[in-house]
């Protein structure tokens, strides 16, 4: 199956934000969108910028609570920062045009829940979600299963 | 007398019998830093060294430098310009005071105490102990505040002052070097200069090369060799060319993350845990070095660092607190809390010992130090705590956790 045909199957939109916002906006876009992990920065022009984890602004909010900072962390204690200084900007991504079984090794190795597709503009026309491919191949395993027994 | 024991043979013995001992201590509630030391004492001449013929001055420079290297790469890395304008001058204020007072005190009151020891002469070693007396020990400072749930206009300004005091540290250190390698002021002045430019130079374009190959390499696997490459060739080149290794690679974090901008953390993160590491083979090794003869004879000299060091760190961070318009809680506490000082300045003593123009006060350097630091290490957590106190921003303590 080609990521465009999955897409359209399961339509779903990244979640984004401004490079300039908030530390404190990034957070309540996370905590306020149920099941949110990855979130993804785009410039004005709507391209992927940037990649922010739930478990980097975790790591940064619960700094504090930790008995051991690097010294990057004890730095980010003390001045607030904005989402594209926290940013990764080399994140997976998928093309409309591959197979879905290729580019899910590399959603594996990165770690995403939602990885996003790209058309040819580089422009996010959707998320690839794991949990729902999860789903699927479970579905069709019992499927497979239960028609062996038969 | 040497035998002939393999010299990763004996690191591995002393990094070996360092963390057994510092799991041992931290089960009984002992600083792991102090088991560290007394587990390289053990393998001091006056003890096992002899016996075993373990020396370690001899072949540990390249270790030592490549340690220190990796930990001033980290400290480069670890701020960028925006952060610094954010940071805010009532900070960078108070960190400088406390460097600059802690140098200058330090320098001045050894001076009069420092022994003439072959042509390094006193004003050497008045001048080594206090480039190091600038250093502080951010790991001991926020295990305090975090112990004590400390939070307040005092804990915010000494979690940005540990922050950037090693980079202060590292530059007072390299300039330090820079002009006591010369045999006046005057004759120094060229090729110091020369030399921290150089510094800056190579640094700045190895981070540049750095950052080139961070954006394009994409596999996590190659993050490490390509970091820890980088800063061993920037050690070794500075070394080669008669430049400041610490200051170059200092120059190369700093470069890397300001080029990197967004997405810099993938090129510091793989060694962020390495600092533990660096800290167990620095004071193992300076443990080993430790010669009671060497602690007998300069116990005063100790002393007299240590009382220096917090009279210049106090009068120092409190102007600077004041230049700084820091709340008065900060004037009046700050210095008291940036006494504990620990692997850095253990790390630039053994560094010193490798340096043609510090050998021979390299023994006195390294035995003043590790001793001193002992005593930072149990008295400068009270004295954070202390001051936490005094400003009224000790909150409730946390319970023993279980690791």
């Amino acid at each position: 199956m080609k990521v465009s045909d999955w897409i359209k199957q399961h339509p779903k939109l990244p979640v984004t934000v401004q490079p300039e916002a908030s530390i404190e906006a990034v957070i309540d876009l996370i905590l306020t969108t149920p099941c949110l992990r990855d979130l993804y920065v785009v410039s004005k022009e709507g391209v992927l910028i940037g990649y922010i984890s739930h478990h980097r602004l975790s790591q940064l909010l619960l700094a504090k609570y930790r008995p051991v900072n690097t010294r990057r962390q004890l730095i980010e204690r003390v001045v607030a920062e904005s989402a594209t200084e926290i940013m990764e900007t080399h994140f997976a991504t998928a093309h409309i045009n591959e197979e879905l079984d290729e580019v899910l090794h590399r959603q594996l190795d990165s770690r995403v829940e939602d990885m996003p597709a790209l058309d040819d503009s580089g422009l996010p026309i959707g998320v690839i979600n794991l949990t729902q491919i999860l789903q699927i191949t479970q579905r069709d395993h019992s499927h497979t299963t239960s028609d062996t027994t038969d | 007398m040497e035998n002939n024991i393999p010299h990763i043979l004996i690191l591995g013995l002393l990094m070996l019998t360092g963390l057994m001992a510092g799991r041992f201590a931290t089960r009984f509630g002992l600083p792991h830093i102090v088991a560290y030391v007394a587990a390289g004492v053990l393998f001091s001449p006056a003890l096992l060294g002899n016996t075993l013929g373990i020396s370690v001055s001899n072949w540990s420079e390249p270790i030592t430098m490549g340690a220190l290297g990796i930990i001033a790469y980290l400290i480069g890395g670890s701020i960028t310009i925006p952060q610094m304008r954010r940071m805010g001058k009532s900070i960078f204020s108070c960190a400088a005071g406390g460097a600059l007072g802690a140098v200058l005190v330090v320098t001045v009151i050894i001076f009069p105490f420092a022994p003439e020891v072959g042509k390094s002469g006193a004003f050497q070693l008045a001048l080594a102990l206090g480039a190091i007396a600038s250093t502080t020990a951010p790991a001991a400072t926020i295990a305090v505040l975090h112990q004590y749930r400390a939070h307040g206009p005092l804990s915010s300004t000494l979690l940005g002052v540990v922050a950037v005091d090693d980079v202060l540290g590292i530059i007072i250190f390299s300039l330090m070097l820079a002009f006591a390698a010369g045999e006046s002021l005057s004759s120094s002045l060229g090729p110091a200069f020369i030399e921290i430019i150089g510094s800056l130079l190579i640094g700045g374009i190895l981070g540049i090369l750095l950052a080139f190959a961070g954006r394009r390499i994409h596999q996590g696997g190659l993050r490490l060799p390509l970091i820890l490459s980088n800063v061993f060739l920037v050690i070794g080149l500075a070394d080669a060319l008669h430049l400041s290794p610490l200051l170059s690679a200092m120059t190369l974090g700093f470069a890397t993350r300001w080029l990197m901008k967004a997405g810099a953390d993938r090129l510091f993160a793989p060694i962020d845990y390495f600092e533990e590491m660096v800290f167990v083979i620095f004071f193992t090794m300076a443990g080993a070095q430790f010669e009671a003869n060497v602690f007998m004879n300069h116990f005063g000299l100790v002393l007299v660092y240590f009382f220096a060091r917090v009279v210049g760190k106090v009068a120092g961070a409190t102007l600077g607190a004041k230049f700084g318009k820091a709340p008065p809680s900060v004037q009046r506490y700050l210095g008291i809390a940036m006494l504990p000082q620990a692997g850095i300045a253990i790390g630039l003593a053994l560094a010193l010992g490798h340096h043609p123009a510090f050998s021979e006060i390299s023994h006195i350097l390294i035995n003043v130090i590790l001793a001193a630091t002992l005593l930072n290490e149990v008295l400068g957590p009270i004295a954070v705590r202390f001051a936490l106190i005094k400003a009224g921003e000790l909150g409730i303590k946390r319970g023993k956790l279980k690791s």
